[in-house]
């Protein structure tokens, strides 16, 4: 191997590890746990219809017939920030979900490795084509009502989960009294 | 005691020292028992350095005798070295059994392949050998200890900073290393003296860092309470599932909504 390959080899591995070791964000000690993710994702998703209403098409045409050119593009320039706030609410949505994902796997005993790459692909590639709807939000290319689609998923998804965690929250309890009780015993739990 | 330069005596003393100070915060800090191979690790180096030293006082550092202790008892630090690198894998993941056992096969796959894509294009010269093999086993490590960490953070598993500065030190010194043995095999005669210097300064910056991660007791953390396997099936094919979804819906997005012309 060339010292050039390697030496760029070496340059890759050296800023992944950078990446690898920064502190999370929330870096909690210990175990991720249940209660990390109580919250359930649906806070932004939801607000999409009130969103769509106050921003509808209408509203613009019936603006461009009867207010000045400035207010018009006043109106344009504040529905396409609202617009682009309102996408990465979504993705601040979208994470919540993969978050509680994450925590399900890591505190599953077994892990299908075909589903975590499903998911990691899955991933990837949305947040590839969310760049994509972000940017062409930004230049205008895109419009907001499309976005109805994309909030129905996020939403139906959050709703499901949400009683899915009811679920997972009593497990955990019941799986984290049986741990303690064995601790207890003096047996090696692990 | 001529062959020695004034710096690599001094270096070699240095590290003598550290490697002793090291062991002892393991043993004194009650770190052995969570920390087995990497204490043996620990051992081997030092345990070298002084077979070392021995040798070439004996036989010289140019003897045919030195390099084939110097080189056999590198074989059994970087076997060390490998073990205790798995072992820190294991700590950052290992509590976890699901997402370990699949890591674990990732982790053996990339240090193979990475392992083997060394090897396959090095420079086969048989003087260089060992050399070649070293500087594979290294750039293995350092891809290991990578993955390792990326895994954690892609699943947002905490890893405590004993366990980041032993990766640092383990990862920094393999990248060290694999450029130390590649320019090493390039230059081979004018570069002997230097390549022993570099290698010794990038150790003992390892050792300074791995004795400020066990200065004080690395707590082993408490094993998570598992949920069900059954809700791993139930809900994740569902996430999955969802997130197709979502992509689609942002393709059509992309494909449907950009004005027409």
């Amino acid at each position: 191997m060339s010292i050039v390959l390697l030496a760029g080899a070496v340059a890759v591995i050296l800023g992944l590890l950078f990446l690898g070791v920064r502190p999370m964000r929330h870096d909690q000690p210990g175990a991720p746990h249940l209660e990390a993710i109580e919250e359930p994702a649906r806070q932004h998703a939801t607000y999409f219809r009130v969103i769509r209403q106050a921003m509808s098409e209408e509203d613009l045409a019936f603006l461009a017939t009867r207010g000045p050119l400035g207010l018009v593009r006043r109106a344009h320039k504040e529905r396409q920030r609202i617009a682009l706030l309102y996408l990465s609410d979504l993705r601040a949505d979208f994470e919540k979900l993969l978050r509680l994902a994450r925590v399900i796997a890591v505190l599953s005993p077994a892990v299908p490795a075909s589903h975590e790459f499903e998911r990691l692909q899955l991933t990837v590639r949305f947040l590839w084509r969310y760049q994509m709807v972000h940017a062409g939000l930004y230049a205008g290319l895109l419009l907001l009502p499309q976005l109805s689609g994309l909030s129905q998923i996020v939403s139906e998804l959050a709703f499901r989960m949400e009683s899915a965690m009811k679920d997972l929250g009593e497990r955990a309890a019941v799986a984290a009294e049986l741990a303690s009780t064995v601790n207890r015993s003096g047996l090696d739990a692990a | 005691m001529d062959d020695f330069g004034q710096l690599t005596r001094w270096l070699w003393a240095s590290t003598a020292i550290l490697e002793v100070f090291l062991l002892s915060l393991l043993v004194l800090r009650r770190n052995v028992n969570n920390y087995p191979a990497f204490s043996v690790y620990i051992f081997m180096t030092l345990a070298q350095s002084g077979l070392l030293f021995l040798a070439i006082q004996k036989w010289g550092f140019s003897s045919l005798m030195s390099w084939w202790i110097g080189w056999g008892t590198q074989a059994v630090v970087l076997g060390a070295r490998a073990f205790a690198v798995a072992e820190l894998c294991w700590h950052i993941l290992g509590r976890f059994r699901g997402i370990w056992a699949l890591s674990r096969r990732i982790l053996v796959s990339s240090g193979a392949v990475v392992l083997g894509y060394a090897l396959v294009t090095a420079r086969h010269d048989w003087r260089l050998v060992l050399n070649t093999l070293e500087l594979g086993l290294e750039l293995a490590v350092a891809a290991v200890i990578v993955t390792v960490l990326l895994f954690a953070r892609y699943y947002k598993v905490a890893v405590k900073p004993a366990l980041r500065l032993l990766a640092i030190g383990f990862c920094g010194y393999s990248c060290i290393s694999v450029l130390n043995d590649a320019i090493l095999e390039k230059w081979l005669s004018s570069y002997v003296q230097l390549w022993n210097a570099f290698g010794m300064i990038a150790f003992l910056a390892c050792l300074l860092v791995w004795n400020w991660a066990f200065r004080m007791p690395v707590a082993q953390p408490a094993n998570p309470a598992f949920i069900d396997g059954s809700i791993y099936m139930r809900l994740i094919p569902e996430v999955n599932w969802r997130l197709r979804s979502l992509d689609e819906q942002l393709i059509e997005m992309w494909r449907l909504e950009t004005p027409r012309s």
